[in-house]
């Protein structure tokens, strides 16, 4: 599948605590630990991550937990999904990283919404 | 030769929902073409399927797929034993996989063209944004419209394309599943191709 290489970030402070870890791909880790551990950021940030989300033509239909689940079990759904971050990050200038991070981000104000929610209604 | 067939088996969450999108073209085919046979559900068995697609200018299959065959692994519905059947018509199917094995095959046993997925087809569940959807119809109405095969297919990509964009400025918007939205429109783009004669028409 796609080329991506590791590129190693200048360390900058976290603005946010949900994508701390979100921020740089740890060169000591394999693409498959790197995406995991992306992948269950994401997951956890989720406003939704029991409700099912993607479907595909062969494998059925997968909540962002389940999603999480196949890429750890590395199932065939979870090499597919693996497949597609990397042919995704082949194609675009920042690579892995760019993927990744914007699959963390994508879910910080809503998680930050779920958080206030919380706190006025506690 | 009579015009349109569909098979749409929505034998599970995934099917029954390409089914329905199936159904929503269906519903807005000129009134030059007819629909011969729309197998749906449990009427889309392999024998009713094998004699739907003799003798019919165009095949639209909604549903599973793998590298060999249409349907589920365990039942297929149409390999290498029947596609032969649609000899002479335009296949489209909106599958995962089967362009990559059964479409060259298809060809090799006198399909005039195959429309089709070399990879897993991907979309975010229910379509909330009608990205996915959109970028199929376009393509399929190009061709009852009067195009080519070719036409639907770059109207396919132009549709996958858009789709890829509008995720991707959603990111930036940080849209949940947005990401996912631009992965897979991103990899259905790159992975529709088309097979045998490029100018078929119906």
């Amino acid at each position: 599948m796609g080329q991506f290489s590791f590129q190693p970030e200048e360390s900058q402070p976290p603005k946010r605590q949900p994508s701390q870890s979100a921020l740089r791909l740890d060169p000591m880790k394999d693409a498959h630990q790197n995406i995991l551990e992306h992948l269950k950021a994401w997951m956890a940030n989720h406003p939704e991550p029991d409700r099912p989300m993607l479907s595909m033509a062969n494998l059925g239909v997968y909540s962002p937990r389940e999603l999480c689940d196949a890429v750890e079990r590395r199932s065939e759904t979870g090499q597919f999904l693996e497949s597609l971050i990397l042919f995704g990050a082949s194609a675009r200038a920042d690579g892995l990283q760019g993927v990744l991070k914007s699959f963390v981000q994508e879910n910080e104000d809503s998680a930050g919404l779920s958080s206030s929610i919380s706190t006025v209604s506690s | 030769m009579a015009d349109i067939c569909s098979i749409r088996p929505a034998n599970d969450a995934a099917a029954i929902e390409l089914s329905g999108w199936c159904r929503a073209m269906l519903a807005d085919i000129p009134r030059n073409h007819s629909l011969v046979s729309d197998l749906y559900a449990s009427a889309a068995t392999r024998l009713a399927v094998g004699s739907a697609i003799a003798d019919v200018r165009c095949v639209l299959f909604f549903g599973h797929g793998n590298p060999g065959s249409l349907g589920t692994p365990d039942a297929a519905l149409i390999d290498t034993l029947n596609i032969g059947n649609a000899g002479g018509a335009i296949f489209i199917a909106m599958a995962c996989s089967s362009a990559s094995a059964l479409g060259p095959d298809a060809i090799q046993q006198g399909v005039e063209s195959y429309l089709g997925f070399n990879g897993p087809f991907a979309w975010i569940l229910g379509d909330p944004d009608d990205q996915f959807r959109r970028a199929i119809f376009s393509g399929i109405s190009l061709l009852t419209g009067g195009g080519s095969i070719r036409n639907a297919l770059e109207a396919m990509q132009f549709g996958f394309d858009g789709a890829d964009t509008y995720y991707r400025n959603a990111q930036a918007g940080r849209k949940s599943n947005s990401t996912l939205g631009q992965l897979t429109a991103f990899y259905n783009r790159h992975h529709l191709v088309l097979l045998g004669n490029q100018a078929a028409t119906l």
